[in-house]
């Protein structure tokens, strides 16, 4: 007892010395593992952003040095109509085409979930338009939706209706476009059908038990464990829908034909770096459309911790 | 609190028949236990009763009503799963409240129900927290009462323990059989269990590969199976299953030795004997012989495997704690009182007297 009294005291530092020097070893062999990621981060994504953010406070045409020319840029924006109204454009953009397309994801998911047997089959099937360039898509939708002789208007006089010019009529263009960027939603639908898989076969059942009412179980208990999904699907999509290009451009041209009704903010800044070399008013562009959606997104985040629910698939 | 009748029930996977025509009636405010080994369908069976799986043929009548075709939520059925199935996004009033609201219940009779249910569960304290804040025994604790609070006519019970420790699995088992005598509710309980089983039920049902093997008493499924199955499935450690015919003296093992009981004229059958009706006896009073393999020691009981002289197995059950060394020859001998004859096609014979 005496012997072993006074040992006691010294060994017990011991331990923890030996554990911080681990936990150094470990925190740096962490370090090493991240270290490609944090430096193509560095250098594709952090540097690029704080360039852009320089650029936008200067007078820059490529060729040539950048000129500091401080706020003027975003003074020019504010008076460009252009910048409104492609700002307005892809503001109702965004507002009609992410609950939209965010509804019949969730439609197609929740059929696909029921079906058991060709489930492979349709998944696949889902995702293909993803793989398909969205120009080829674009072209594709163009020459069915062709006023006179394409199929889609053929279809609707046959039928009787009186259908609109899609791509050349000013009030409908932007739907057109609305209804182009629903196409590809391959990955929406199999990101929820993770989800409604994910559900616990026995929690599902416990629903049937308690509740006849297929819609019960639905916005009880189905949507609120799908809620992270949901989250990541608004945020991607609001991000994406902020920068419609490819289809807009292909449709609309850089002037957002007919009348502008399809000119999308991000044709602006591309027609002001590419047509117009003022790389300072794109970047200043870029700097404001960067600003609000990381404000959209921080306040869509602020508000998950009230309707997102992480506890699904758990017990 | 209602009855239920199954009349002919089948049920195919494909063209694999994994419920072989179940007739059973459940009296109102009995608790029968589905027993069986694993993959015998004692689940599916249960299940086709709470409506999550389609019955091919057959019908069933939970209250005298024909819910054969009937949703899960409207037959009058509760059921408590495995794995809690709480629901992970609710609290555990929320979990109870649920299926109240949907039915259309007012706000207070709701609230009413719950916290009756809640005080009867002793889980008052859980009602704000989630499942995730949950031990197991409290989560099944609140599945149980999500069960109640619904005041259904049947409970059904999926192996509800079977996920709990020990010490919690029997204080639970004493909950339930508790609950079935305040609720005088009829439950159906399924289990691998013979502990479960033996211990809460009102009458077993033993299955085994779709059919049901026996129906009766837990003292009846253990004292008079009706066959070899039930035999050498109720009962830990299983009954020994001796081989014998029946002689002018009686019972005649196929070792020799004469047992009395039932006299006949040389017909094959097989004796079946619990381990604690075999002793320790000196070799000239004994009646089998074999080399020890196996001593467990619990204590108060000791359990001993022997390997008999032509090869065959067989367990005895000797109170208190025996000295016996390993490989050491042991003698046997049987006691009659108790013990069960089976004719060639494996079904009980007329049962000796039980003890």
């Amino acid at each position: 007892m005496p012997i072993t009294a006074p040992i006691a005291p010294q060994a017990a530092p011991l331990l923890p010395r030996r554990n911080r020097k681990a936990q150094r070893a470990e925190a740096r062999a962490g370090l090493f593992f991240a270290l490609p990621w944090i430096i193509g981060m560095t250098i594709f994504v952090a540097l690029p952003l704080i360039v852009t953010f320089y650029i936008a406070q200067t007078k820059f045409q490529i060729v040539g040095a950048p000129k500091w020319v401080g706020l003027q840029n975003y003074e020019a924006l504010l008076r460009d109509p252009a910048f409104w109204k492609s700002a307005q454009n892809t503001l109702i953009f965004a507002a009609i085409s992410v609950p939209l397309k965010l509804i019949i994801a969730l439609g197609l998911a929740l059929l696909l979930n029921r079906a058991t047997a060709l489930l492979g089959f349709y998944r696949t099937v889902f995702y293909l338009p993803f793989l398909m360039p969205a120009v080829a898509g674009s072209v594709v939708f163009m020459l069915l939706l062709t006023p006179n002789a394409g199929p889609v208007n053929i279809a609707l006089e046959a039928m009787g209706l009186n259908p609109p010019d899609w791509l050349l009529d000013p009030k409908a263009a932007l739907w057109t476009l609305i209804l182009l960027s629903l196409w590809p939603l391959g990955v929406e639908t199999l990101v929820f059908l993770g989800g409604l898989q994910n559900i616990p076969k026995d929690v599902s059942e416990a629903a049937d038990l308690d509740s006849p009412k297929r819609w019960h179980k639905l916005v009880w208990i189905t949507l609120p464990l799908i809620t992270p999904m949901v989250l990541f699907n608004l945020v991607i999509g609001i991000i994406y829908s902020f920068q419609v290009f490819t289809q807009a451009i292909v449709i609309g041209g850089t002037t957002g034909t007919p009348a502008e009704s399809t000119l999308m903010y991000m044709v602006v800044l591309y027609r002001a770096a590419f047509r117009y070399f003022n790389m300072g008013l794109a970047a200043a562009m870029a700097t404001v459309l960067f600003v609000v959606v990381l404000i959209l997104t921080l306040l869509i985040f602020k508000t998950a911790r009230s309707w997102v629910h992480y506890e699904g698939g758990e017990t | 609190m209602g009855a239920v009748q199954l009349s002919g029930l089948r049920k195919f996977y494909g063209a694999l028949e994994v419920i072989k025509g179940v007739d059973l009636a459940v009296n109102a405010g009995e608790l029968v236990v589905f027993v069986g080994p694993s993959g015998c369908g004692k689940s599916t069976l249960l299940r086709m009763i709470a409506g999550l799986e389609d019955v091919d043929y057959g019908r069933i009548d939970i209250a005298g009503k024909d819910v054969t075709e009937a949703p899960p939520a409207q037959r009058g059925v509760a059921m408590v799963f495995q794995n809690y199935a709480l629901y992970p996004h609710m609290t555990a009033y929320d979990n109870l409240a649920y299926g109240l609201r949907r039915a259309g219940l007012a706000r207070d009779a709701v609230d009413q129900r719950v916290k009756e249910t809640a005080a009867l569960l002793q889980i008052t304290e859980l009602l704000p927290r989630k499942p995730k804040a949950m031990s197991g025994g409290q989560r099944q604790r609140v599945a149980i009462g999500r069960a109640i609070v619904r005041k259904p006519e049947v409970f059904l019970f999926d192996e509800p323990l079977s996920n709990l420790d020990a010490a919690l699995r029997v204080e639970m088992r004493s909950q339930i059989a508790r609950l079935h005598q305040e609720l005088a509710a009829t439950m159906i309980f399924v289990t691998h269990d013979q502990v479960e089983a033996m211990t809460l039920a009102d009458r077993i049902v033993v299955l085994n590969a779709g059919r049901v093997e026996q129906i009766g008493t837990p003292r009846e499924v253990y004292h008079r199976p009706a066959n070899l199955f039930v035999a050498g499935f109720i009962g830990s450690p299983a009954m020994n299953l001796l081989p014998a015919s029946l002689g002018a003296g009686g019972v005649t093992l196929a070792s020799g030795p004469v047992l009395g009981g039932p006299t006949g004229t040389g017909a094959a059958v097989t004796l079946g004997v619990r381990p604690d009706r075999l002793s320790l006896a000196p070799p000239e009073a004994a009646h089998l012989s074999g080399a020890a393999k196996l001593i467990e020691h619990l204590g108060d009981e000791t359990i001993l495997h022997l390997h008999l002289d032509d090869g065959a197995a067989l367990t005895l059950k000797l109170a208190g704690d025996v000295a016996v060394t390993l490989g050491a020859r042991v003698h046997a001998r049987i006691d009659m009182t108790g013990a069960c004859l089976f004719g060639a096609d494996g079904r009980a014979l007329r049962p000796l007297p039980a003890p």
